[in-house]
């Protein structure tokens, strides 16, 4: 067969776009966005673009005249060749789209950077919040920056309605709340509370949601 | 004062309306106490519907905007009775049932607005595709539909998409059978109440057709009623 050299089966098309699969299944049970693999989508792209270099000798080798329907193991091995590249492409994209996906899920959560002074009424010191964490793509940073802009867009259309706030339906206007961390002063239509650690308190659920979610102060049932 | 274990919560609500717009004559509080309750019972059906819906329903855009005018007047109410001082007992507690009512809305209104984002998220590529889709969306909704989308096709082309060879370098391709968009399941089976009587009947396909009556609930395949539920005919449960 003329064209088997070109097709090495010591290593399989697609293993490597499986390897990805499993990182993307690890991905999901794991709390943590981990490492971008970087060298596995980089080979899977080559991988493609062999399998195109494939496609192409082939058909070049087959001269203009070539019809599909003439040689059948011709047509056969560039179907199996394209087959390889689109499951490849597929891979690559779940893949980016999960970790796309969890980047969306951390702007929501408040794990923002954007939001730094435009939410500083809470005056809380924003130092010791998480960081962007590392492991990320420099691309993956400027997503998660860019859907920042896009949902605090969005986020300042519905002024009145707190799109992040908790999804919790409410119960009690006011709660008791403990001080995890340090938090500074809020201001409530109540006066001033200074929130130090291992202090409690019962304040209004409006004025503390952010802190919560944050992470400076806990809820108590 | 009244007897505040004999308090009906509405009541309360009402009262203090009525205190709020004898002082603002320009608002026209008869209509609001009547129309009040029914569009609260709007508001918590459109919320059910749309999380229940597996396609995006059309943006309820009147009722929405009647319901934020109203937060904004309640939260008005709150703020000129909280500074105005002579904030007694019965006062206090008036503004508290008020202020809880805004947070239930709030609440209502936020968890319709991130079903909806939770769809248009996931079908952003369809509805970028199909103009049907986009009037369905608030302007709002759509705009940010279209730059997630700029977004995430930006990160896509940055970590692979630009090096592969051109003719895998769509997002919306339906070649070798395979659909790449993801779209609503429009055959997914919903639970409907029928509010008013369809006149004539709703083919179900396969030669079946049902007659839907008011009041009855059915199990049928979204796509056959989704006209029904987009005129507010039939409504989801």
């Amino acid at each position: 067969m003329h064209f088997s050299n070109h097709i090495s089966f010591t290593t399989m098309y697609g293993d490597l776009a499986a390897k990805l699969i499993q990182d993307s299944k690890r991905t999901q049970s794991l709390d943590v966005l981990p490492a971008y693999q970087a060298d596995l989508v980089n080979s899977i792209i080559r991988e493609i673009r062999d399998l195109q270099r494939d496609v192409k000798i082939l058909l070049d080798q087959q001269g203009p005249n070539f019809r599909a329907s003439q040689d059948r193991r011709v047509s056969c091995a560039i179907f199996v060749l394209q087959i390889c590249m689109r499951r490849n492409k597929r891979c690559l994209l779940a893949y980016h789209k999960l970790r796309a996906r969890r980047l969306e899920t951390l702007v929501w959560s408040g794990f923002e950077t954007t939001s730094i002074g435009s939410e500083g009424d809470s005056g809380v010191a924003l130092s010791d919040r998480p960081s962007v964490a590392s492991g990320w793509h420099p691309d993956e940073e400027e997503y998660f920056r860019g859907y920042g802009d896009v949902l605090a867009e969005l986020k300042g259309e519905w002024t009145d309605i707190d799109l992040t706030g908790s999804m919790e339906p409410p119960r009690d206007l006011f709660i008791d709340v403990r001080v995890l961390k340090d938090a500074g002063e809020i201001q409530t239509e109540y006066g001033l509370i200074t929130l130090t650690k291992n202090s409690q308190f019962y304040v209004r659920q409006g004025d503390v949601e952010r802190l919560i979610q944050q992470g400076y102060i806990q809820k108590l049932h | 004062m009244m007897d505040e274990r004999d308090l009906e919560i509405d009541d309360l609500i009402n009262d203090l309306d009525k205190e709020y717009y004898s002082a603002h004559p320009t608002a026209n509080s008869s209509y609001l106490t009547t129309h009040k309750s029914r569009d609260l019972k709007s508001l918590v059906r459109l919320w059910i519907s749309e999380r229940t819906c597996p396609d995006i329903l059309p943006y309820a855009h009147d009722l929405l905007d009647t319901m934020l005018d109203r937060v904004r007047e309640q939260v008005e109410v709150i703020e000129v009775n909280t500074t105005s001082g002579d904030a007694g007992g019965g006062a206090k507690l008036k503004l508290l049932f008020v202020e809880t009512e805004v947070e239930r809305v709030k609440f209502l209104v936020r968890g319709y607005l991130r079903a909806r984002i939770l769809k248009i998220d996931k079908y952003y590529m369809h509805i970028l595709n199909n103009l049907d889709m986009q009037t369905r969306l608030s302007q709002s909704e759509l705009r940010y539909a279209k730059r997630r989308g700029n977004q995430l096709k930006r990160y896509y082309d940055l970590r692979f998409l630009s090096s592969l060879p051109p003719s895998l370098q769509r997002l919306d391709d339906t070649a070798g059978g395979l659909q790449m968009v993801e779209m609503p399941d429009l055959n997914e089976v919903v639970f409907i109440r029928v509010l008013h009587d369809v006149p004539g009947e709703v083919d179900l396909g396969n030669d079946d057709k049902i007659e839907l009556r008011t009041g009855n609930i059915y199990v049928l395949p979204y796509k056959v009623i989704r006209r029904h539920i987009d005129n507010g005919d039939v409504q989801l449960v």
